[in-house]
């Protein structure tokens, strides 16, 4: 079995280097042997058609594309019909190849290129061109007819909003960047194009804003992503983890969003985005901490209340990481600390709990874990399932069994919620997982563990600073005109009438 | 290595030495101006103010050079060097007794059965953490956001316990004391509003240097009055006779704050956030002392002494053995290591640098 193996790896190696070897050489005159060379190439591949055309009975033309990728019709009327039922066209004495011909003549509204190489040629057909060659002729004409499937452009699911557009990215590429340019209709949005991917050739585009957009931070990127090494790209998020500053940090350092005004509103900021093909999920390039705290609809909402939400959800987010193992803490190291009252009704519900306190939370901590994962994979027919499983056995049940203290369903469902509130889903992730360790050391230390705890937190946001934005900013490094922009959501300037026309109106 | 703004410089003040002073100093200082320690804070914070003067002064006159770095310009290379000397000795033994001190004071209140060790590694791990992963911006970061935090609980415990204050326990104003004793009891804050000499260093590191002036003296200024404000307090609560009887007295200031019969002992809260703040101090005496430690021996790379100086200050932390050693460290501090390395070196620096300074230009 090994051996195989270690043979097989050879072959491929072998093949792989013949085929490179083969695709950067140039197309010959001849056109059988052009046919015979990328029939090799497309060997065993049922999608890829070949048509001969025959024009005054012998071989003329070869057409190459993949099936259902293009649009049939336009080939149909603008290359078959003329070629056959008119022939070559005659007495245009400019007209001296075939390729000249299709340029001019048959697609001339199409955007096509001549090509010669059998690399590139193959890369077009495989993304949806149709080619074209010719006999006598060392190059071959690709017309871009791609004519691709694709889903419907829909709300993001993910990333529901009360207002503002109902638009999220879809899978195809192009698309992704119209509905960008018709938000940003400038030329100055500009969308570099890159392939990553030694298999997958996964089209990726840059987008920034020229002149808006922060040049280290895109500098940053351009060498980052063109350091990719990689076979295939199937997800964004193959991007993200290989241009992300650090993989050992639980808060992620870019945004990653379904929603085209959210991108905007990033490039807007000076941000870079990263698109790619066949994900509907895009980077915003860099993420700061406050940023992971804020909804794309805060800004289209009424400042008072968006300012309200930002103190309650920075308050939830804060009580989410820190609820259980201050609970721990106290009710452990500290009960003096809580009011009487209080301490005695918790004691006296803990009395028959046979477990410490730290296991308790450690266990329902877990549990609650496992129910959201759960929630997320079950088909939709059987989801209600698991909001009956967790409500009644472990809410219901295991209380009244005497298994688990009725404080401690209360602390781990609240904690658990809260980190629901926080808008960037991904960024919730971050603090489910520092409630752990948080656990842990209040579990050892109580509150100096806990304090513990928090600072190595603190300083692990300090130090980081993916694409050498500072996490913390606008508050560590301080910067004071745009600290306005995190607790709060300052309104902005009120549009003034000015001019002969309204001046009338104003009071 | 990035900068520090105008503001990391304010808040790294106020951060490192308000935590000392209202921590440690203010009972000593009702110990000996009673009632009025409140104008000896205030003296106190005028003498601080003028020592800190001094001491950013001296650096901004060689700007973008630490303290080992223009004392070797000024002295010589062995002269310059050997000067440097006292100055690592108090950094690092300054570090040592601070984490034993701090650590003492926290297991009775916080953790009674965890061995004093431990605190003092896990401290000790977070101030490398800070240090090594971020350095001097770091730091300056790190006070910015737990600055801002210290003074709004102090300010908080200032409003919750303004029910509590009798005026009378400030009566008579100076009659009993005069100005010796008020002068006298200014004496250790006054040494600790000047700082452990860290703006040797640090002002080196500042973004605009010309700004280094005004920004320390705001942040000795946000200490003084945020001093000032709780001596007033805990004096306006306690009373001079009882105060000076409790040895941590704004700690049990915050203890009688008392919200509806409901939250109290509010004390743990406050030691809590005691812990961010001195976290921050410690830390930057631990990068004071390593890169010093790494200018004095041509060390390239700075970080590469904390490999050595946070186990020397743990190993000199544990070595402590009582309290009493820690009352004569402090002793010592006063009257031997501040005057040389507070006063004197700064003092000789300074004349040194302002002298060869006119040399140069009447040359010129």
């Amino acid at each position: 079995m090994k051996r195989f193996g270690k043979s097989h790896l050879k072959n491929k190696l072998e093949t792989d280097r013949q085929s490179t070897e083969n695709s950067s050489s140039n197309i010959s005159k001849n056109i059988a042997e052009n046919e015979q060379f990328l029939k090799n190439m497309f060997h065993n591949c049922s999608d890829i058609i070949f048509r001969e055309i025959m024009i005054h009975g012998e071989t003329k033309l070869l057409l190459i594309h993949v099936d259902g990728m293009i649009n049939t019709d336009i080939i149909t009327s603008n290359v078959l019909k003329p070629l056959m039922y008119d022939g070559l066209p005659q007495g245009l004495g400019t007209i001296d190849s075939i390729a000249q011909m299709c340029e001019e003549e048959l697609f001339s509204v199409l955007p096509i290129k001549k090509l010669s190489n059998y690399g590139d040629i193959v890369d077009h057909i495989l993304k949806g061109n149709a080619a074209i060659l010719a006999d006598g002729e060392n190059t071959a004409v690709l017309a871009d007819v791609s004519k691709l499937e694709h889903r419907a452009i829909e709300e993001p699911f993910n990333e529901a909003s009360i207002r503002g557009s109902r638009e999220g990215f879809i899978e195809l590429l192009r698309m992704n960047t119209i509905m960008l340019r018709r938000i940003l209709a400038t030329p100055k949005l500009k969308f570099e194009s890159l392939k990553i991917g030694n298999v997958t050739q996964t089209d990726v585009v840059i987008a920034y804003i020229e002149g808006t957009v922060s040049m280290p931070i895109l500098n940053e990127v351009r060498k980052r992503i063109n350091r990719i090494q990689i076979d295939a790209i199937l997800d964004s998020g193959y991007i993200e983890e290989s241009i992300e500053e650090t993989h050992l940090s639980p808060f992620p350092q870019m945004l990653v969003t379904e929603r085209p005004d959210v991108v905007a509103a990033g490039l807007l900021h000076g941000k870079v985005a990263i698109l790619c093909n066949g994900t509907g999920c895009a980077l915003v390039v860099p993420l700061t901490f406050w940023e992971g705290l804020q909804a794309h609809d805060d800004y289209y909402e009424r400042f008072l209340f968006v300012s309200l939400i930002r103190w309650v959800r920075s308050l939830f987010a804060f009580f989410s990481v820190l609820f259980p193992s201050v609970y721990i803490a106290l009710t452990n190291f500290h009960p003096n600390l809580v009011p009487q009252e209080l301490m005695m009704t918790i004691a006296m519900l803990r009395e028959r709990a046979p477990l410490p306190t730290v296991i308790e939370v450690f266990m329902m901590e877990l549990i609650f874990e496992g129910l959201r994962e759960a929630g997320i994979r079950l088909p939709k027919q059987i989801g209600p399932l698991v909001s009956i499983v967790g409500a009644l056995v472990i809410g219901e049940a295991a209380v009244s069994a005497g298994i688990i203290s009725a404080p401690i369903v209360i602390v781990v469902s609240a904690a658990g919620i809260s980190s629901f509130i926080i808008p960037r889903f991904r960024f919730g992730y971050a603090l489910r997982i520092l409630r752990f360790p948080l656990l842990i050391l209040s579990g050892l230390f109580g509150l100096f563990g806990l304090a513990i705890g928090i600072i190595a937190i603190l300083i692990h946001l300090i130090q980081l600073s993916p694409f050498g934005t500072p996490y913390l900013t606008p508050v560590a490094p301080q910067n004071t005109r745009r600290l306005k922009d995190v607790l709060m959501r300052w309104p902005r300037k009120r549009a003034i009438y000015t001019g002969p026309d309204n001046e009338a109106d104003q009071p | 290595m990035r900068k520090l703004s105008g503001s990391q410089i304010v808040w790294m003040i106020v951060t490192t030495e308000i935590v000392a002073i209202i921590g440690i100093n203010i009972t000593p200082a009702i110990l000996i101006s009673k009632q009025d320690t409140w104008i000896s804070m205030l003296v106190a914070g005028g003498i601080g103010a003028a020592l800190t003067f001094l001491v950013v002064h001296l650096s901004m006159l060689h700007p973008n050079q630490t303290l080992t770095q223009f004392s070797q310009a000024l002295l010589g290379k062995w002269l310059g060097r050997l000067i440097v000397l006292p100055y690592l000795i108090a950094w690092y033994t300054l570090s040592a007794y601070l984490l034993r001190s701090f650590s003492g004071f926290l297991k009775p209140l916080l953790i009674d059965r965890t061995p004093l060790w431990i605190i003092m590694l896990l401290l000790l791990g977070l101030m490398v953490y800070l240090t090594y992963s971020a350095g001097i911006t770091g730091i300056g970061r790190y006070c910015e956001i737990v600055g801002p935090i210290i003074i709004f609980v102090l300010i908080v415990s200032f409003i919750l316990n303004a029910g509590n204050t009798d005026w009378h326990h400030l009566l008579p104003v100076y009659a009993d004391t005069g100005w010796v004793t008020i002068l006298r009891g200014s004496l250790r804050p006054a040494l600790w509003f000047a700082g452990p000499f860290t703006l040797l260093v640090v002002v080196a590191f500042m973004q605009n240097p010309q700004k280094a002036l005004s920004k320390s003296m705001l942040g000795v200024g946000i200490t003084v009055v945020m001093v000032f404000t709780a001596t007033l307090m805990v004096l306006l609560v306690f009373g001079p006779n009882l105060a000076a009887k409790i040895r941590f007295s704004y700690f049990m200031y915050v203890r009688t704050i008392d919200i509806l019969n409901f939250i109290q002992n509010m004390d743990i809260f406050i030691v809590f956030v005691w812990i961010f703040a001195v976290t921050a101090q410690l830390s930057l005496f631990l990068f004071v002392a390593s890169y010093e430690t790494a200018q004095l021996f041509n060390v390239k790379n700075w970080r590469n002494i904390i490999w050595f100086s946070p186990p020397a200050i743990l190993i000199m932390a544990i070595l402590i053995p009582n309290e009493t050693v820690l009352a004569i460290y402090d002793q010592f501090w006063v009257s031997v290591i501040f005057p040389v390395c507070g006063i004197g070196i700064p003092l000789l620096l300074w004349i040194v640098s302002v002298v060869k300074k006119k040399a140069s230009e009447s040359k010129v």
